[in-house]
């Protein structure tokens, strides 16, 4: 080998094995580095645990818990409602108590009920009187129960739940298609998927299970709740005069019903859903002798459709990917300044993403269309196009070991996003155990159509804390 | 079973048996043949405990978790269900996995949600995320397959005054590496009753490391059960977080069968 080359490889060979041996001893020679208490990190846990193999304590008959939470919004663009109403600043400073009893009953059947109450003292701060009467009525204080029911048994294979519940049906955690059995509260659009969101309704649901893999529901509802939306004053409602007289169908003498079947099977999942409900949104309807067939202003009533609803949904995974679909035909629309009965099918297809660590990815998308469209339908009061495409996009992530958690939720309407957007971006914090602070900001995008067309100033933050015991 | 267990809860959830040990034997095994011995363990079937984790910051600052957990093997497979007890806001919570002995089935995961009302299934693929916060993954939970590690006997040393065998693990697939997020593990198995004592793993992100230990081990209903772990990640000699395991009320061959592990009982809590 020549003088040169030999001159550069022995340093070089000197560097490597210098630069390996602390290496090879840092993999196998002090196999007891790292282990026991750490100078730094020794920590006295709080408390002891019983013994490993003891007896547990006797369970409890009865549990108490609940939650004691502050919630407060800012509107940080100035703007008014459309009845004039300034709604910049302070638009929510609402305390709230959750209570949730649960009882054991004899027969392995099992008591819940869930009160609430909670009272917003902004429209006290800023002054009631800048307020309608309606704004107040619904945003002001409330009061009732959720979550109310028995459950238990009948046979083996037969449970029955009866009492005001929550069904959910639907695979979309943000769009709607086959979660149509409980109403929403959407009096602050765009917290689509915080609890309470749904309403829980007072029905009768009998689940027959069939081996391990299918389920057959059979729901009857004889209390009739409707969506609550932006009342009339609130700056989410864009309309400057009250609303059309009218009133949801009463409970009792109205009763909805509902079936499925379900099946669970390894890797994938289907359900058939069948459902006759009322609609949960009103329809304006002409009072009978009114000669104008479709004015811009004149006398309406509200009334609720009944519609029928058949569909179907499926999950379905694969590595780290879920894919989920619903597809719906709805039967019964009617719309104000249109003849006849409509039918819609609605579709929604959406794919979730495990695969970066403590982070989970969603993305929907949904198409209504509607079945004999009238052009008329897209003026005023209904403003609906045959086709309406709906994306939610979602993004959440751990951080901290899960003491901070982000959601980034975006919904966009339209094709092309032409009918605006809803953005919400949040964290949440655990102070300590069953302390959470939420700190999140919530944006609209105007779009062509009402009601998103006036929503473009109604961004805000928002920060809650809550504590739950 | 042609799987090793999974160091953390998988240690705890399946124990093994005081078996007859090959501590004594002559020949010198190799480390597949000492992981083959843990894999082989009888490992209690229908089992129910209560777990409480810990997780601590580097500040000390402590978090609780209590869970209320039953497991039971399925053939090959095996079925857990597990429900939070504590902290209150996400009390009811639970967990149902179906982990398939076939690596080429996807484990099948639902978690019931109490706040919105709903059960949702989630994809499995991705095991190297946190276990509900702690330093314990998904893939220190479930089962993994002796066929995608190369192993080697590193060394024979005492932990504890218990004679343990160190065997080097090499995952040899990088789908495996991807899933786990271990690039390297050493374990520690001690040789009279083959539970996996210690564990050091080397992480693909981060330069991190991962120390595993057992602080507690009892014989309950004659099957060495893990009682406390201790689970922390160092980088360099700096601990970033540690998380402490415990168990109680552990009991063996308890009255479950199938319809325990179903989205059924998932949804109507304990």
């Amino acid at each position: 080998m020549p003088a040169e080359p030999m001159r550069l490889l022995v340093p070089g060979i000197v560097a490597a094995l210098l630069f390996a041996l602390p290496a090879a001893s840092d993999e196998y020679d002090d196999f007891e580095e790292g282990f026991g208490e750490d100078d730094d990190f020794s920590v006295e846990l709080e408390e002891e645990l019983g013994p490993a193999d003891g007896e547990p304590e006797a369970p409890r008959w009865w549990d108490l818990d609940g939650s004691v939470a502050i919630g407060s919004s800012v509107n940080f663009l100035p703007h008014d409602s459309a009845t004039g109403t300034n709604y910049t600043g302070l638009s929510r400073l609402r305390t709230r108590l959750n209570l949730e009893l649960e009882v054991d009953l004899p027969y392995e059947w099992k008591l819940r009920v869930d009160p609430y109450i909670w009272y917003d003292f902004s429209y006290l701060i800023n002054g009631r009187s800048r307020y309608t009467s309606q704004v107040l009525d619904e945003y002001e204080w409330e009061g009732d129960f959720q979550d109310s029911w028995v459950q238990g048994p009948l046979a083996e294979n037969v449970d029955l739940k009866v009492g005001r519940q929550v069904v959910n049906w639907g695979r979309s955690d943000s769009l709607r298609v086959l979660d149509v059995l409980n109403p929403l509260d959407n009096r602050t659009p765009g917290r689509a998927d915080i609890e309470d969101l749904r309403w829980a309704v007072g029905m009768a649901k009998l689940d027959w299970y069939i081996g391990s893999e299918w389920t057959v529901t059979a729901i009857a509802i004889p209390e009739i709740r409707v969506d609550t939306l932006p009342a009339f004053g609130n700056d989410f409602n864009p309309s400057p005069f009250p609303g059309f007289p009218g009133s949801k169908p009463n409970s009792f003498e109205n009763w909805e019903a509902a079936a499925a079947i379900t099946g669970i099977f390894e890797g994938w999942d289907v359900s058939v859903n069948f459902a006759y409900v009322f609609e949960d949104i009103p329809r304006l309807q002409r009072v009978a002798g009114t000669s104008d067939p479709c004015p811009e202003q004149g006398s309406f009533i509200e009334v609720y459709d009944r519609l029928t609803l058949a569909g179907a949904g499926a999950n379905y995974i694969f590595g780290s990917w879920l894919l989920k679909a619903e597809g719906a035909w709805t039967g019964g629309f009617e719309f104000t300044c249109a003849d006849g009965k409509k039918s819609r099918i609605d579709v929604m297809g959406g794919i979730e993403y495990y695969g970066f660590q403590d982070t989970t990815l969603v993305l929907e998308v949904s198409e209504r269309h509607i079945l004999g469209y009238d052009q008329v339908v897209f003026g005023f009061p209904t403003f609906e196009r045959q086709d309406s495409v709906t994306y939610a996009f979602r993004y959440t992530a751990d951080w901290l070991n899960a003491r901070l958690s982000t959601t980034l939720l975006a919904i966009i309407f339209g094709w092309k996003a032409q009918d605006g957007a809803i953005l919400r971006l949040q964290g949440n914090y655990a102070i300590r155990d069953g302390l959470v602070l939420t700190l999140g900001v919530l944006l609209f995008e105007e779009g062509d159509l009402p009601p998103l067309d006036q929503w473009g100033r109604n961004d805000q933050v928002f920060l809650d804390l809550k504590w739950s015991f | 079973m042609n799987r090793i267990l999974g160091i953390a809860l998988a240690a705890l959830l399946a124990p093994t048996s005081a078996a007859a040990t090959d501590a004594e034997t002559a020949a010198p095994l190799t480390g597949r043949q000492i992981m083959d011995l843990v894999d082989e363990r009888d490992d209690g079937d229908k089992s129910v405990q209560d777990m409480q984790m810990v997780l601590i910051d580097k500040r000390g600052g402590q978090r609780k978790r209590m869970l209320h957990s039953l497991r039971m093997d399925d053939g090959e497979d095996t079925r857990s269900i597990m429900f939070f007890v504590e902290p209150a806001d996400v009390k009811d919570t639970g967990f149902l996995t179906y982990d398939y002995d076939d690596i080429d089935r996807d484990d099948d995961q639902w978690l019931f949600l109490p706040a919105l009302k709903k059960t949702k299934r989630i994809a499995s693929g991705d095991k190297s995320g946190s276990f509900m916060g702690s330093d314990f993954t998904y893939a220190d939970m479930t089962d993994r397959n002796l066929d995608h590690y190369d192993y080697k006997l590193v060394k024979e040393m005492e932990v504890d005054g218990a004679a343990v065998w160190v065997v080097e693990a090499i995952p040899n697939t990088k789908k495996e590496i991807d899933e786990t997020g271990y690039t390297r593990q050493l374990i520690f198995v001690r040789k009279d009753n083959h539970v996996v004592v210690r564990s050091k793993s080397w992480l693909k992100k981060g330069g991190r490391t991962k120390f595993f230990e057992v602080k507690k081990l009892e014989q309950i209903d004659g099957i060495w059960t893990p009682t406390e772990m201790h689970m922390k990640t160092k980088k360099g000699k700096k601990t970033l977080h540690k998380t402490v395991l415990r168990s109680q009320n552990v009991k063996y061959g308890q009255d479950m069968d199938e319809d325990t592990f179903s989205v059924r009982q998932l949804e109507k809590g304990l």
